[in-house]
């Protein structure tokens, strides 16, 4: 006997619970299935070596759950204060088995609707219904079907002797069995470095290869990049310890006797070498798994295909009412914002949650008098406190509009930048965004000039975009703040005064402004 | 009154290193150590207990020189059993492991040391030139040669007023709790400083380091004194906007808000803005370093000090540039080579004062510098040295620094260990008319380290950063003819390219030509798809293209 549900939600992990809350909180019909267990069940194991990269910063001098929440990267969003990440750890990077606990504390604590070991094997469409297929032949129908699957299928690299690899999830992590060992370690995320790490102290020499060079998060301000606390390796490396780091692809594994023999291609020479080795691990990280999807409802996939293609509302591009939500949603941003993150699809997910809501234009608005002065406090507000667009930069934004005739302003909070273009909100609004500016790749990220009076900062800073007609005619730019909050020097809001009094008369000139 | 030829004074790593080979001669000396253990320093620093020298116990090598490239606390001795391995599993050991090695190395080494034994002044005769040492203000003895290995001990303390606000390294709260929702401000930005960032970032509600010098990556530098990698996670927390920031600015005074009661800090950042900033902190900590005590020199022996005071003025051969038969031992000996080579720590020192206990040898008992012989064939030399190469850790470790010299004969070559490079440079007619200079060399990569191309042809060696040794040819005491050994990516010189691409250098010398790079020949095979392929064995690396 099948089951209807309004919306279905696959997986119970937090992109899932997040989704629940949110549809719960608008009396919404729905239900997550879940093939494991418990909630969570993805932080069981990953990170192998557990230490979880995502902050958990209990102290911030902030009373403010929303100031707070910039410096907590694991919590969900709640209505209440009650459940923080910060309480079940005063670790700054805590270990993973605190998300697993947190997870069934959220369902338990919010009541969401989840059925448990629910494997879903198979989904096809019909009609305007999506059909699931459990494990055991259980069938559910839905209107509308999210995926919050995550990323847990391993990208491996199609190369002979595969089978000759150990993965990222399969390695052993115990160091003592990499006793006096040669490791090749493929890959150059944040993966690759732990696992090298891991076993810098009993091991003869570790590789270490991949085709791209290392990219540092604090040169990207991408968190996914490689994270200084997961460097370490690179001093052993560049101080000549023994372990190296190559810019090369592997291209097959051999068994020779008792060693392997990695060959490894160089573009910058183009030709392969071979390094022989004992064991040879692969940390290529993880992509969507669409096998479970019918012909008649399978999502598109990336050129690369690892992740499914959405559109700004976080749609299959193929299938309509699919929506893919949590670390998938990195597609739309990737490396550059934080959606493969819990920090950054939370938010991404309200404002999914909003874009859905048919009964309101955009619920997260405020609307006030048509005045300067509130004008400036609020976007001050925001810019020093609001979460969503100080963790998503350039990828959530606020939104403005100056309604003159009725002498008010409504003012909408993190929305996503490309979908209020691609549903032409911009049409004469302002845009207000934390963005960096892209530096140069030579720059020195530790040696950077900070507010030289360059016209835009390196470092994150507000911008102000004046729409017209759809068009982004004007950008203010204030100068980026050592603390992050705009509220504590006289001379940003000297400065935010000036820009506020320019678009309300629109025809004074001010300096920092840039006429695109 | 006691006498001794030699007094050290410190029972350091350093001073233990020098006794040690004293006691190997039975030369007559005498350690002093103030507390009641050698090597006492490391129960209290670095304050959070890591040290920051590797102790890589697995290196695929049975080879105990070889391996003392990656083994950065162990001590020089025979005895195999003294060797930080067997103190420690961890690659960043504890400082009180060191410690505890550093006792048994010097009960083992059966070494001359009188602990509690507080030296509280020294000061020399003018006319017998014998130092007089006051310990714990009675005793008196009198030697010689007094070597100081007392290391860098006393907290440098900026020149700011107000600085005794701020709390030192030395003394300041372990416990982050202390720090708990505060903010904190800390004077510094060396190892030290980001030691103690990362410590208090779970508690610190904000965390700013400060100093006037912009961040140096020991992985840029490759000076193992400047940011280590391992210390390195607080700069995500500022890049990633997570409260915390690094700024490159001058402090000009500190005074605390009576109203507050916090802390405030005017200073005046080298680039934002160019304006004079003023924060408030609860808390203020000085991780601004250490430098040497002169305190314990009498008026009239005064040892003079380098330009900025930390350290004290040497020469080549470690010996004060003032008071004669006045030398220096340990972290001291990194006035000669600051912030370039490893003399501040315990891998490059051992070194250096093993060289300090030749210099010492040679002038006081008339002893020969080590050296060995080879026959001056350049086919010979090369294997030589490739061999030599491949396992020498005191020119590995302290590269640009210690050097070797093969002084020509004409039948053989005279091969002089661990020289001072300065010293070669200064006493060029010690080695005679024509002598070739060996060391390693490593260097910063021009433009980013981390997109750096390495280049692959054995004749191109001059283009490398990464460490390779580097041969000077002097005729006449002029250099006329020098040769960088192709960098290799396992440190294995063994193959035949390089050893003959050394053979080649040393014939075009004896030759009396200036050496000639012979034209490129393609040697390699293709095989029918065109890709070239090769088995690297560990014996015979053959890559060279690595790129970061």
């Amino acid at each position: 006997m099948a089951q209807y549900t309004d919306n279905i939600i696959v997986g119970a992990g937090p992109a899932g619970l997040q989704m629940a809350y949110f549809l719960q909180q608008r009396q919404q019909d729905y239900l997550i299935i879940e093939k494991s267990h418990q909630a969570g069940n993805f932080f069981v194991k990953f990170p192998c070596h557990r230490q979880l990269l995502s902050i958990n910063k209990c102290y911030t001098g902030y009373t403010e759950r929303e100031a707070q929440l910039r410096f907590d990267w694991n919590s969900l969003l709640g209505d209440d204060s009650v459940l923080n990440a910060n309480d079940y750890s005063s670790e700054y990077f805590p270990k993973a088995d605190i998300i697993v606990d947190y997870c069934n504390d959220y369902l338990k604590h919010y009541q969401l609707n989840a059925e448990f070991n629910q494997e879903i094997q198979h989904v096809s469409k019909n009609g305007d219904h999506f059909i699931l297929t459990a494990a055991g032949g259980e069938q559910y129908h839905c209107q509308r079907l999210f995926i919050a699957t995550g990323l847990f299928k391993e990208n491996l690299p199609d190369i002979e002797g595969l089978e000759l690899c150990k993965t990222y999830a399969t390695a052993s992590i115990n160091p003592e069995d990499y006793k006096n060992k040669r490791v090749l370690i493929v890959g150059k995320g944040n993966s690759a470095f732990e696992t090298a790490d891991n076993l810098v102290a009993t091991t003869q020499k570790i590789q270490m290869c991949g085709a791209k060079c290392v990219k540092l998060a604090w040169a990207s301000h991408y968190v996914g990049d490689l994270r200084a606390v997961n460097n370490n390796f690179i001093d052993t490396y560049l101080l000549k310890s023994q372990n190296n780091i190559l810019d090369g692809e592997l291209r097959r594994v051999e068994r020779q006797g008792d060693e392997l023999i990695a060959t490894i291609y160089f573009d910058s020479r183009k030709r392969d070498y071979a390094f022989p080795c004992d064991e040879v691990i692969l940390c290529t990280g993880f992509k969507f798994d669409d096998t479970i999807f019918a012909d008649n409802c399978r999502p598109e996939l990336t050129p690369c295909g690892r992740l499914p293609l959405m559109t700004s509302a976080w749609q299959s591009t193929t299938a309509a009412d699919l929506y893919f939500i949590g670390t998938i949603m990195q597609m739309r941003d990737r490396k550059k914002t934080m959606s493969g993150f819990i920090h950054g699809f939370r938010h991404n997910i309200k404002a999914l949650d909003q874009i859905l809501d048919e009964t309101a234009e955009w619920s997260d608005h405020e609307v006030f008098a048509y005045d300067a002065n509130t004008l400036t406090d609020k976007i001050i507000q925001r810019i020093s406190r609001a979460a969503g667009i100080f963790l998503q930069p350039g990828f959530l934004c606020d939104l403005f509009w100056i309604d003159k005739s009725d002498q008010r302003i409504v003012y909408w909070h993190d929305v996503p930048k490309q979908y209020a273009i691609d549903q032409q909100m911009i049409t004469d609004v302002f845009m207000v965004t934390l963005e960096y500016k892209v530096c140069d790749s030579l720059m020195n990220p530790l040696n950077m000039p900070r507010g030289v009076g360059v016209e835009e900062d390196f470092y994150l800073h507000p911008v102000i975009r004046q729409y017209e007609a759809g068009e982004c005619v004007k950008r203010y730019f204030l100068a980026d703040d050592l603390d992050n909050d705009w509220l504590l020097l006289p001379e940003h809001r000297e400065r935010m005064c000036d820009i506020v009094e320019s678009i309300f008369v629109r025809d004074i000139e001010i300096k920092n402004t840039e006429v695109v | 009154m006691e006498k001794y030829e030699t007094i050290i004074i410190g029972a350091g790593p350093a001073g233990i290193q020098l006794a040690y080979f004293l006691q190997q001669k039975q030369r007559d000396y005498l350690v002093l150590e103030g507390s009641d253990k050698p090597g006492s320093f490391f129960r209290k620093y670095p304050r959070h207990g890591k040290l920051l020298s590797i102790n890589k116990r697995y290196t695929g090598r049975d080879d105990s020189e070889f391996n003392l490239r990656h083994d950065w606390n162990s001590l020089l001795s025979q005895d195999e059993t003294l060797q930080m391995r067997y103190y420690s599993e961890d690659y960043f050991p504890n400082a009180v492991d060191f410690a505890r090695y550093l006792e048994d190395f010097a009960k083992k080494s059966s070494l001359n040391i009188r602990c509690q034994a507080h030296v509280s002044e020294i000061s020399r005769c003018q006319q017998s030139k014998v130092f007089t040492i006051k310990v714990d203000g009675q005793d008196s003895l009198q030697c010689q040669r007094l070597v100081i290995a007392t290391g860098v001990e006393r907290p440098y303390i900026p020149n700011i007023p107000g600085i005794e606000l701020a709390t030192g390294y030395e003394e300041m709260d372990l416990d982050p709790k202390t720090y708990q929702n505060k903010n904190v401000l800390i004077i510094g930005k060396g190892n030290s400083a980001l030691e103690t960032a990362d410590h208090l970032i779970s508690h610190a509600a904000v965390i700013q380091v400060i100093s006037p010098t912009p961040i140096k990556m020991a992985w840029d530098t490759r000076f193992v004194g400047h940011i280590r990698a391992v210390n390195n996670n607080f700069f995500d927390t500022y890049h990633l906007k997570s409260q915390n920031a690094s700024m490159d600015g001058e402090i000009i005074k500190i005074w605390r808000n009576p109203q507050s009661n916090k802390i405030v800090v005017r200073f005046r950042p080298l680039h934002a803005r160019q304006e004079i900033e003023q924060l408030e902190y609860d808390y203020v900590l000085r991780c601004s370093g250490f430098r040497f005590d002169t305190s314990l020199f009498s008026q009239q022996c005064q040892p003079q000090l380098t330009p900025c005071g930390k350290l004290p003025a040497m020469t080549s051969q470690f010996e004060s540039t003032n008071i004669p038969n006045l030398f220096y031992a340990g972290a001291l000996m990194q006035m000669r080579d600051y912030k370039k080579s490893q003399s501040a720590f315990v891998h490059g020192f051992r070194y250096n004062v093993r060289t300090l206990f030749n210099f010492l040898e040679e002038r006081f008992a008339q002893q020969p510098w080590p050296s060995s012989e080879i026959p001056a064939s350049a086919d010979k030399m090369a294997t030589a040295l490739a061999t030599y190469f491949n396992r020498i850790s005191s020119l590995w470790q302290q590269s640009g620094f210690l050097a070797d010299v093969l002084v020509c004969a004409d039948e053989t070559i005279q091969w002089y260990h661990d020289l001072p490079y300065d010293y070669v440079m200064e006493n060029r007619s010690r080695f005679g008319d024509s002598y070739f200079v060996v060391m390693f060399r490593i260097q910063p990569c021009p433009g980013s380290t981390f997109v750096h191309a390495r280049t692959s042809d054995v004749y191109e060696g001059e283009q490398n950063t990464a460490i390779h040794p580097v041969i000077e040819y002097y005729k006449a005491g002029e250099m006329v003819d020098k040769f960088h050994l192709l960098e290799d990516l396992l440190a294995d010189w063994s193959g035949k390219e390089y050893v003959d691409s050394l053979s080649a250098f040393f014939k075009a010398v004896f030759a009396g030509e200036k050496f000639q790079p012979p034209q490129k020949q393609m040697a390699e095979q293709q095989n029918e798809d065109g890709v070239i392929r090769e088995i690297i064995r560990d014996k015979q690396m053959k890559l060279k293209s690595a790129v970061v």
